[in-house]
């Protein structure tokens, strides 16, 4: 979805100043990163604990959840409707389709920020966690994400190598 | 459902990565495309923005519908 109203750094800062920790998860964190991919929504991953939080500074931007943050937390999941649609993982972890668990205290632990605007920092799992996320659904559309993660990571390394 | 959201077997998936990471051209083709990227748009808040644009663009493309009076037309035209 897209909206007229909907701005993009009012969404990051009131992520950023909600004080909740989240993460950028899904292929806008590639966008971010530096992967030309074509995506719709937003997928944050919440520490569950936070819901309340989150959910009252997005809720200024006309946000609204789908459901109660109890009812989220059964589930695992909700999503903030408005001009945007933002999905929201709160699970304490997740395993990939082959049974590698990843922790969202992990991921958040490894986070890494990126620059918004000056002020404002997304923060997004490592690159390795961010393969993990995409192997949690097998789906075909994953294959080119986990790609672009990992020539991410090789181009990282090699800048590294080249740096002085 | 989208086949293309169906899950694959851990092993099948791991059986296309495996083919992707040994083309070479797949390679060159990611890589120029990230550089492309970064350099035409050097800021998250940039790539983020285009990202935002391209999807907006996608979802107000026009749907083609096939004209079947002209399709049927063209099918019994084409026979001997």
């Amino acid at each position: 979805m897209q909206g007229p109203t909907f701005d993009e750094e009012d969404f990051f800062r009131a992520i950023q100043t909600s004080g909740a920790r989240v993460l950028l998860i899904g292929r806008r964190a590639l966008v971010a990163l530096g992967a030309p991919l074509l995506t719709a929504d937003y997928d944050l991953w919440l520490h569950i604990d936070d819901i309340e939080k989150l959910n009252e500074h997005l809720g200024r931007l006309d946000l609204d959840p789908n459901r109660s943050p109890n009812d989220a937390r059964k589930v695992g999941r909700y999503v903030l409707e408005g001009d945007e649609r933002v999905d929201v993982l709160i699970a304490r972890a997740a395993p990939t389709k082959d049974g590698v668990v990843l922790t969202f205290d992990q991921a958040y632990r490894d986070r890494q920020r990126i620059r918004f605007v000056e002020g404002i920092d997304i923060t997004i799992p490592s690159l390795d966690h961010l393969v993990l996320t995409k192997r949690w659904s097998l789906r075909p559309q994953d294959l080119p994400d986990i790609r672009f993660l990992e020539t991410l990571k090789e181009a990282s390394v090699h800048k590294k190598d080249d740096s002085p | 459902m989208n086949p293309y959201d169906e899950s694959l077997t851990p092993e099948e998936f791991d059986r296309r990565l495996e083919l992707m990471r040994n083309d070479e051209n797949e390679q060159a083709e990611r890589l120029a495309l990230i550089s492309w990227f970064m350099e035409r748009y050097p800021t998250a808040r940039e790539r983020l923005a285009y990202a935002r644009r391209k999807a907006h663009e996608w979802q107000r493309r026009p749907i083609i519908i096939p004209d079947m009076e002209k399709d049927g037309a063209d099918a019994d035209s084409s026979k001997p």
